[in-house]
């Protein structure tokens, strides 16, 4: 890795962190594990994968476990996708979060009733959609930056 | 990759899970390594840039968006000679308290401690579920988990999780929080229970015949051992008489405007309880003087 490369994937962290401050129930990290998987590089996935869920584990409120079934559903909706769409398509990366929206309604839902928990299902369900809407224009944005500052940086 | 195989990868990585959960669940393992590593990190990161927001908006506030500032002194000062006063009789209020606890032997409630510290976030990411918010304090520095939280206008929640220097309070709103609770007036018991975001708390409990006015301030009773007995911590809005139940339907404000919340006080448990302090009354003005150093613990000591 690169240090123009490492301190790209740095400044994502931290402003992916800022953005979850602003935005509360939105996983922004997200954004960097699609990039990481467009650009197929298991060495990338070896240590951002553990440092977002620990981040994200960290800073939520429910047991150990429900970001492992997130990312998890994140890398399979993508390795399924891909199937049918090239990986950088617009098209794909929307059905992608459409999708993600849908996986963080039910991942939530199931894990707090796992644990006794009383959620209010109208909020998560605005959460899920706002997650769904972030998603795309968010991860072009990222893209187009990470293109400019790291240009050595390809996709599959 | 056919169905067949995509199902043989499938089902040990299921049981693969399942059994980490529950150990989790049984341990706690994985939560403190991610409450010592995840949530520290957050802490480090959000410090900044609430250091640096603090800072613009202290500028604008202070050099400015000055207008008003000539009312504000005007009606402050106005205030100040209102609690001047009110001071000045509460300071005779307590001294009296001080000697009738004296004269009927009742020990004080504990002396506990508060530390101050900084709100740093709200909920924060797909994981955050409950109401909480993210301090800037964490277990080395006085946010265990299970300490209360609170403002001077009243009780805000407990300390859910915590890192070295980070910490997650759950709000009193979240419908997962309880506080035992006693009417200031009335002393009618309780259990305040969270309605989560945006509806009213809800007294539980409370006896078909008790008494209980709305307007009325509900404070910590202390039965629970969570926290310290006295705190305000919300404002009855309705009583409503029982239909076939043996309770009153209660509903309540919290005193605590959590949206604007930027400061917080840690509620620290002594380290012992201390025997009646044996402090000597000046008869000539009747006001007491506090004893600094605690009884022999010998003596002091009492059962939990």
């Amino acid at each position: 890795m690169s240090p123009r490369d490492a301190l790209w994937w740095m400044t994502f962290l931290v402003v992916g962190i800022w953005m979850q401050l602003l935005l509360p129930g939105i996983d922004a990290l997200v954004i960097g594990l699609i990039i990481a998987l467009q650009e197929g590089r298991l060495t990338r996935l070896l240590w951002l994968l553990p440092t977002i869920i620990l981040l994200q584990e960290g800073m939520g409120t429910l047991a150990f476990g429900s970001t492992l079934l997130w990312y998890g559903a994140t890398i399979a909706l993508f390795y399924m996708g891909r199937w049918l769409f090239e990986v950088e398509n617009f098209v794909f990366v929307f059905l992608l979060s459409a999708c993600l929206g849908l996986v963080h309604y039910l991942i939530s839902d199931m894990m707090a009733s796992l644990q006794n928990l009383e959620l209010p299902l109208r909020q998560l369900m605005d959460e899920s959609i706002l997650q769904a809407l972030f998603i795309p224009p968010t991860w072009r944005a990222a893209l187009e930056l990470r293109r400019r500052f790291v240009p050595d940086a390809h996709p599959l | 990759m056919t169905p067949k195989r995509v199902i043989l990868l499938l089902v040990p990585i299921l049981f693969l899970y399942l059994g980490l959960y529950s150990w989790n669940q049984r341990t706690g393992t994985l939560d403190r390594l991610a409450d010592n590593t995840g949530l520290e990190v957050v802490g480090a990161v959000l410090r900044p840039a609430l250091w640096a927001h603090d800072r613009v908006v202290t500028f604008w506030d202070h050099y400015i968006n000055l207008v008003g500032v000539r009312e504000d002194h005007d009606r402050l000062k106005a205030q100040l000679e209102v609690t001047s006063r009110q001071l000045a009789q509460y300071a005779e209020d307590r001294a009296e308290l001080s000697r009738l606890r004296q004269l009927l032997t009742l020990a004080p409630p504990d002396d506990w401690q508060a530390v101050g510290a900084r709100v740093l976030a709200s909920r924060l990411g797909p994981q955050g579920v409950l109401d909480t918010i993210t301090i800037d304090h964490g277990y080395f520095t006085g946010a265990a988990p299970g300490t209360p939280v609170a403002t001077h206008l009243g009780v805000v929640g407990r300390v859910l999780r915590s890192g070295p220097h980070t910490a997650s309070v759950l709000l009193l709103v979240d419908s997962g929080s309880r506080v035992s609770v006693i009417s200031h007036d009335n002393r009618t018991q309780g259990v305040l229970v969270g309605g989560g975001p945006g509806n009213p708390l809800e007294v539980r409990y409370v006896a078909v015949n008790a008494k209980l006015d709305e307007g009325e301030i509900l404070v910590t009773s202390g039965l629970d051992g969570a926290f310290p007995k006295g705190l305000p911590v919300a404002r009855v809005i309705t009583v409503t008489p029982p239909d076939l139940s043996m309770f009153q339907g209660v509903l309540a404000a919290p005193l605590v405007d959590f949206e604007s919340l930027e400061e917080v006080l840690l509620m620290q448990r002594p380290p012992a309880r201390y025997a009646l302090q044996q402090a000597p009354v000046h008869a000539s003005n009747g006001t007491a003087q506090p004893q600094t150093q605690p009884a022999p613990a010998t003596q002091a000591r009492k059962p939990r």
